[in-house]
């Protein structure tokens, strides 16, 4: 039986939006039509409805209600360039993949694929959402939804209604029978579908709730009273459109492979057979108009097993010199465990046109690209979890208050304008991750509480207790409860040390320096 | 319940070698290796933390390498560093990897991008972490781009610094007064010979300019 499958990759402009601003996600966010006063709303997150700012209103109608709003522009080019990006990992998956738009339904991010027989190359159809849902979230920073079906409206349908919901664990959904996904699109609410406010509000006065009641109208006049755009939604509920797919043309991967007549571990040489399968790759993605955006290394042993790495350059290029600085710097800390017998090398492209509106913005004294450059380097050399940002948020202990994030670049803007004019000092700790495990103080300390040892001495003076505690309303023993103290040694050490009642230990939690 | 603890924040001495550095970048190309350290009642991370924030306020890209534990975040907002906008390299203490660090700051130092890179070796064996020929690199970098690089290290008896490179050398403590740091080496253009030792504090270090708070807890 043919199964299609809906790929949505919700609010797509929002989230480009995000993914340009990290630092944006905890505010009210907006996508403009134009970034002016009288700039039209077209995509809002959460919280920014919260404040009761939705599409359609104007920019300035939105910060009234709310000064904490952030809004941008997302040009159709970006959104292009990271549809075509999304198609090339879609690609990987199926065969078939469609974009929205060629059905008449404007709706970005959305995407059909045939999903026919793929239960034959992953352990299932769950399987393979999942595996897509990550390579998306890995490969492209994007959240999707995916739903596994019969039809194309189904699947659509039962898609649009899951993103809009938010639940994350509710992301994936496959369907066994056509009855099961008929009965889900029915109970769709009308108003998850991509109508336009005005259109919908008819429907509703006509008592045309559900994607169940609007597949059941006649089409007669539909085009008529409310415009081309929803009789395309309504053919596609009735299932007039569009079987077969109409599928991208698909990209073929760019990809080299080498057999070592005989094996090798000499990476130095293996370097060179890289840098031999990388130029005519270069020239590949020349002739398509796109730069080196990822590149993946597969090595094969002569015992069977393989190994992959992925580089990313700090910004698209085609500039060998420092593809290759970034694989001579990740291969140098690659311990290979039996001779290499193959090689593989793919490149994975991406348009430029994006890139060059760059150009002509304004650039900090410093050379940004240069600084990226360089994270890409450190990257190369240390892998991926080597460069941090860190993102402080709310919690009680002080090692959840805050999370080490991937740094993927540098964006201009920050420092000068953010940070906050040198007034009163603030003294720093220096953490100790994990927590260091003090030894049990004994019952009698005749030289006094020797919480370092010798060398610093006794404690002079102990400041505290501030008490932690939570998650008591567990069950029992399950709870946080510790005592913080300020310790000072002899030495003038600042420690700064907690009783852990649950665990009946002290712990060296930090120091003032 | 924060206290404020009043103190005299002697970071005009170091404020004005970080200003000549800048100066020296357009006059003889200045860039400097400079090292921090402190005893057992250190203050390194606090005058480091300020020199950051300093940096970000003057528009310099700034990143912080560490080869273990390091600073409090929370706390370090609390100073007023833009953390979005603070490049961080946290590279596990190994045997055998105790030059990554340094590797790392050379990658920083090479692309000529950032105004202030610290290095925070903590505990870490100063001979181990930054050997001479390595300084020579990373000093040359710092020159060649108009960078500073700041080097924390835990003081040792003898109050010898990394090495000959080093051309500003600070010990920074904190007192029950407050924070104070003195000068043990300097090397800065216009000041002739090079200053070492002493236990003199420099007349430019005394002034009251700052109160500092206290984290949670402590009076």
């Amino acid at each position: 039986m043919r199964r299609m499958a809906c790929v949505s990759t919700p609010a797509l402009p929002l989230q480009l939006l995000l993914r340009r601003e990290p630092s944006w996600h905890a505010t009210p966010v907006a996508v403009l039509e134009a970034d002016r006063p009288q700039g039209r709303i077209l995509w809002v997150n959460e919280k920014a409805r919260a404040y009761r700012i939705l599409p359609g209103m104007s920019y300035a109608a939105g910060l009234s209600l709310t000064g904490k709003l952030r809004a941008a522009e997302v040009a159709s080019s970006e959104i292009e360039a990271a549809t075509v990006a999304v198609i090339a990992r879609l690609q990987r998956f199926s065969p078939r993949v469609e974009r929205s738009g060629e059905t008449g339904l404007s709706c970005p991010g959305t995407f059909w694929l045939n999903a026919s027989g793929l239960e034959l190359l992953y352990e299932s159809l769950v399987d393979w959402g999942e595996r897509l849902r990550a390579t998306l979230r890995e490969h492209e920073r994007l959240d999707s939804t995916v739903v596994v079906g019969f039809t194309r409206f189904g699947s659509y349908a039962v898609a649009q209604s899951i993103a809009a919901s938010g639940a994350e664990n509710e992301r994936l959904r496959v369907f066994r029978s056509p009855d099961e996904e008929s009965e889900a699109m029915r109970a769709v609410p009308l108003e998850r579908l991509t109508l336009s406010p005005g259109t919908r509000d008819t429907f509703a006065k006509l008592g045309v709730l559900t994607a169940g009641d609007f597949a059941a109208l006649p089409p007669e006049g539909i085009e008529r009273r409310f415009g081309k755009e929803t009789l395309a939604l309504h053919r596609l509920a009735r299932g007039e459109l569009g079987e077969p797919l109409d599928a991208e043309p698909l990209r073929v991967p760019l990809c080299r492979r080498m057999h070592l007549e005989t094996g090798s571990a000499d990476m130095d040489r293996i370097i060179q057979l890289f840098a031999r399968m990388l130029e005519p790759l270069l020239e590949q993605l020349a002739e398509r108009g796109e730069m080196l955006r990822e590149l993946e290394l597969g090595f094969r042993f002569e015992n069977g097993q393989g190994h992959g790495e992925r580089l990313r350059p700090a910004e698209p290029t085609r500039d060998v010199k420092q593809i290759m600085d970034l694989v001579s710097l990740r291969l140098a800390s690659v311990r290979v465990p039996d001779l290499v017998s193959d090689l593989s090398l793919e490149a994975i492209g991406r348009k430029t046109e994006f890139e060059q509106l760059d150009l002509f913005t304004e650039r900090p004294p410093r050379d940004l690209a240069a600084a990226n450059r360089a994270l890409a380097r450190l990257r190369a050399e240390f892998g991926e979890s080597a460069v941090l940002r860190v993102r402080l948020q709310e919690a009680h202990l002080p090692e959840g208050r805050f999370r080490w994030e991937k740094l993927d670049r540098l964006e201009a803007g920050g420092g000068e304008s953010r940070a906050e004019p040198p007034g009163d000092g603030v003294f720093i700790r220096r953490l100790f991750a994990p927590p260091i495990v003090l030894p049990a103080r004994p019952r009698h300390e005749p030289d006094g509480w020797m919480l370092r040892g010798l060398q610093q001495g006794p404690v002079m003076r102990v400041h505290g207790p501030h008490i932690i505690a939570g998650g008591w309303w567990r069950a029992a023993h399950s709870g946080v409860q510790r005592e913080y103290f300020w310790a000072e040694t002899q030495r003038g050490e600042l420690l700064w040390v907690y009783y852990d009642r649950s665990r009946r230990r002290w712990f060296l939690q930090g120091r003032l320096e | 319940m924060n206290r404020r603890i009043a103190g005299s924040l002697a970071l005009e001495t170091a404020n004005d070698c970080l200003r000549k550095q800048k100066d020296g970048l357009r006059s003889n190309g200045g860039g400097r290796l400079v090292e921090v350290s402190g005893g057992s009642a250190t203050a390194v991370l606090t005058f480091a933390v300020r020199l950051l924030l300093e940096a970000q306020r003057a528009g310099e890209p700034v990143a912080w390498i560490t080869g273990g534990d390091s600073f409090y975040p929370p706390d370090v907002h609390d100073a007023g560093v833009d953390l979005e906008a603070l490049v961080v390299v946290r590279l596990p203490r190994a045997r055998g990897k105790e030059t990554q660090p340094a590797r790392a700051a050379d990658h920083l130092l090479r692309s000529g991008a950032f105004g202030l890179v610290v290095l925070d070796l903590g505990n870490a064996s100063r001979d181990r972490a930054l050997p001479l020929p390595i300084q020579s690199r990373l000093a040359g970098l710092a020159k060649k781009h108009g960078s500073a690089l700041v080097v924390l290290t835990a003081r040792d008896d003898s109050m010898r610094s990394l090495g000959p490179l080093v051309s500003l050398h600070l010990e920074a403590t904190r007192r029950a007064s407050g924070c104070a740091f003195r000068v043990l080496k300097s090397k800065l253009p216009g000041d002739g010979e090079a200053r070492t030792g002493g236990g003199a504090f420099s007349r430019a270090a005394l002034e009251a300019g700052g109160i500092y708070r206290a984290p949670d807890g402590l009076r």
